[in-house]
């Protein structure tokens, strides 16, 4: 089944807001999975390329650049892959443990790029915000709202210098989160606040698999953020694979 | 390759590239030309009360009146004329091809042309806003351009173009100073590392280097002009340019901060206020005693100091904040101490901010925010957010000499979909393939706090800059 995608990003995070509140935080159990299947598919995008954007950099030339910024809001791979896409099961209460992360949740502010420009953060995490520049970075969290209620800030954060300070990352309402720099605005990056280890960001060709999933049936959400989120239902056996593929269309 | 030219000469300089050649009296066009083109092919619309667009082609005076919107041509500016992109570059058919009328020629778009890159001048020979009293000046910093408005009409009169001087297209035009009489004006050059000296002939008449040049403050008391530096660069030299206006000769003044942005001139010129992008400092300087004294800012994170003004009157100095979004007062009869009075929460980022001549308000466009706030300086309060069409990453102000209507550039560059600045995007009056992202002067009714006019200029507007106030 394919859920039709949504074209602005505000109208698809006001979809996406329900589908990614999922269970409540610090509610998933981590427990062995002995008789797991897997799930593995492919995101792709039904139409042509759109031309990338090109944003004017305006300070702070001899760090961030001179002249534009190319930007893909939709970045596509040989053979039709979508990228930057988060793959994540919801209603998923105990399961496989959280992936080691042995340096904590790192968010980077380079060359003024926030790097990753798109990653998964298990929420409640003492997320730690570096900026390496050494320049004047104000990264500004926002999770997006459901609806078409305003954005709320999770965080506002002034780094004039090189350096770490964590913040916590504890979206209430949705896993959605979007990152600017309010000293920058051609900076962007986005966050997915999860609530089980069952979300992935897509490869480098759309291609994604989930594996360690207990056996059952489960909803399934695709979010990009340009271009919303679909949801499809998946039948997990033990020991099986389910494949699974989701396709955006253009606006 | 455009060309810039002036108000007053009678003789044209015709100038090309670097090479001024000189031009015969005669213009090779004569206005009676350009009329028979209209009266063959636009007349039958555009003349009368009922004319489209309130566009009236059946006379030159009608001609320079423009529509309701604005300017139709642009004096020896024939590419960002608009009755030649209308008839050249027009998506979905040149005018009036889509509306079923009848093409122009090339013969005729090619006089028409010269016609403008000559002046567009009038039978007797007179050239639009020749005598144009009050002048507002609008570094387009996308385009090495200024562009020249005159506040009379809201038109824009003139566009500057300073590759013709030599400049590259990458100068960053940034902010504007001129003369009290409005003899000269004065631009900065962000990458091209000078401000320049123009006359009001729009001809260049001097420059001084000075290393990432930002906001320019003139004092009207001295002969002085001061260049703080700008937020491209993230270690500019740490002083203020101290250029004399007379010959162009600059010094420079250290200030013990990094990065030296927001800059007024204090009431008689006795002081200079500066204040740093990167900490939470204030500087005062005394340019003549050569002295300075920095006051420490409270603030848990860098306020980012953009803008100054000081109040008529000079008693009151405001500063705008682009990370906390505050207007912060301050009492310069406590000079040199510059422990903020007071402070005002604003929309998000504002910047260049500008009093009106009464002292009873300041307006400032909010970058982040796509709106204008006019504060009540009596009450101490924000009075209303101004939002609508032609506010898209406002930057630059000014003000009309009666204070009736305050002037807002903006930006109007491409932002990312879903960012905070995308949620308002200014969308030119015309399709031309090219224009996407023009910048604009908005214009403000200073009665009702309403915008009248949005004035569409080359792209990216920053600075804005009119004849400096006495003090």
């Amino acid at each position: 089944m394919r859920h039709s995608a949504c074209t602005v990003l505000l109208v698809g995070l006001a979809l996406a807001a329900p589908l990614a509140a999922q269970s409540r935080p610090g509610t998933y159990k981590e427990v062995e999975v002995a008789d797991g299947g897997s799930l593995a598919g492919h995101v792709t995008f039904a139409g042509t390329e759109p031309e990338a954007e090109e944003l004017l950099i305006t300070r702070d030339f001899e760090v961030c650049g001179l002249g534009y910024r190319e930007r893909k809001e939709i970045d596509v791979a040989d053979g039709g892959g979508l990228r930057d896409v988060v793959v994540y099961l919801t209603g998923i209460d105990s399961g496989k443990p959280w992936p080691a992360a042995p340096d904590g949740y790192l968010l980077d502010q380079k060359d003024c790029y926030f790097e990753p420009y798109i990653q998964i953060v298990p929420r409640g995490t003492e997320l730690q915000i570096l900026n390496s520049d050494p320049i004047l970075h104000n990264v500004h969290g926002y999770e997006l709202s459901e609806g078409d209620g305003p954005r709320r800030t999770l965080f506002n954060l002034g780094q004039p210098e090189k350096g770490v300070v964590t913040r916590p990352l504890r979206p209430r309402r949705s896993s959605l989160v979007g990152l600017e720099c309010d000293a920058h605005d051609f900076m962007l990056g986005w966050m997915f606040a999860a609530d089980n280890p069952y979300a992935v960001v897509v490869d480098s060709t759309g291609q994604f698999t989930i594996p360690d999933v207990p056996p059952g049936t489960y909803t399934v959400g695709a979010w990009h953020p340009f271009l919303g989120v679909q949801e499809q239902q998946v039948t997990i056996t033990a020991g099986g694979t389910a494949e699974l593929a989701f396709e955006f269309e253009p606006e | 390759m455009r060309q810039s030219r002036g108000f007053l000469f009678a003789v044209p300089l015709v100038v090309t590239g670097l090479v001024i050649t000189g031009a015969s009296m005669r213009p090779a066009v004569s206005y009676t030309d350009v009329q028979a083109i209209f009266d063959a092919k636009c007349t039958s619309c555009h003349a009368g009360a009922e004319a489209p667009r309130g566009l009236r082609l059946d006379s030159w005076d009608h001609l320079v009146a423009g529509s309701d919107a604005g300017e139709a041509i642009i004096a020896y500016d024939a590419d960002n004329s608009l009755l030649v992109e209308l008839a050249t570059k027009l998506v979905g058919g040149p005018h009036p091809t889509e509306v079923d009328g009848p093409a122009l020629t090339d013969d005729e778009i090619a006089l028409l042309r010269a016609w403008i890159e000559e002046g567009a001048r009038g039978d007797s020979g007179q050239v639009p806003f020749a005598d144009a009293e009050h002048l507002l000046y609008v570094a387009d910093q996308g385009e090495a351009m200024v562009s020249v408005i005159d506040m009379e009409t809201n038109q824009v009169a003139r566009n500057v173009d300073l590759t013709a001087f030599g400049f590259q297209k990458f100068a960053l035009p940034h902010h504007i100073a001129v003369e009290p009489d409005g003899s000269h004006w004065y631009v900065s050059l962000i990458a091209g590392n000078a401000v320049l000296k123009f006359d009001r002939n729009n001809q260049l008449v001097g420059q001084a280097p000075i290393e990432w040049p930002g906001l320019l403050a003139l004092d009207p008391n001295s002969d002085r002009l001061y260049a703080a530096r700008s937020m491209a660069s993230v270690d500019p030299p740490h002083r203020l340019g101290v250029i004399e206006r007379g010959d162009m000769s600059i010094e420079e003044m250290d200030v013990f901060l990094p990065r030296p942005h927001a800059l007024v001139v204090g009431p008689g010129g006795e002081d200079v206020f500066t204040s740093s992008l990167a900490v939470n400092q204030i500087a005062v300087v005394d340019p003549v005693e050569q002295t300075l004294e920095l006051t420490p800012m409270e603030g848990d994170k860098p306020h980012v100091f953009i803008g100054f003004a000081v109040s008529p009157d000079g008693r009151w100095m405001v500063g705008t904040t682009e990370i906390t979004s505050k207007l912060f007062i301050f009492d310069l009869d406590r000079v040199p101490d510059m422990t903020p009075v007071g402070s005002i929460d604003l929309p998000t980022a504002p910047w260049h901010p500008v009093y009106t001549p009464d002292g009873k308000f300041v307006y400032v466009g909010n970058n982040w925010d796509n709106s204008v706030s006019a504060i009540d300086m009596e009450k101490r309060e924000l009075a209303k957010v101004i939002t609508g069409n032609g506010l898209a990453q406002p930057h630059g102000s000014a003000v009309s000499p009666d204070g009736r209507y305050v002037y807002i550039a903006s930006r109007n560059l491409q932002m990312p979909e879903g960012h905070t600045k995308a949620t308002h995007v200014y969308h030119p009056r015309y399709d031309l393939g090219d224009n996407a992202h023009v910048g604009t002067v908005v214009v403000i009714d200073t009665s009702t706090q309403e915008i009248v006019k949005v004035i569409e200029v080359e792209d990216y507007a920053s600075g804005l800059g009119t004849a400096a106030r006495e003090n």
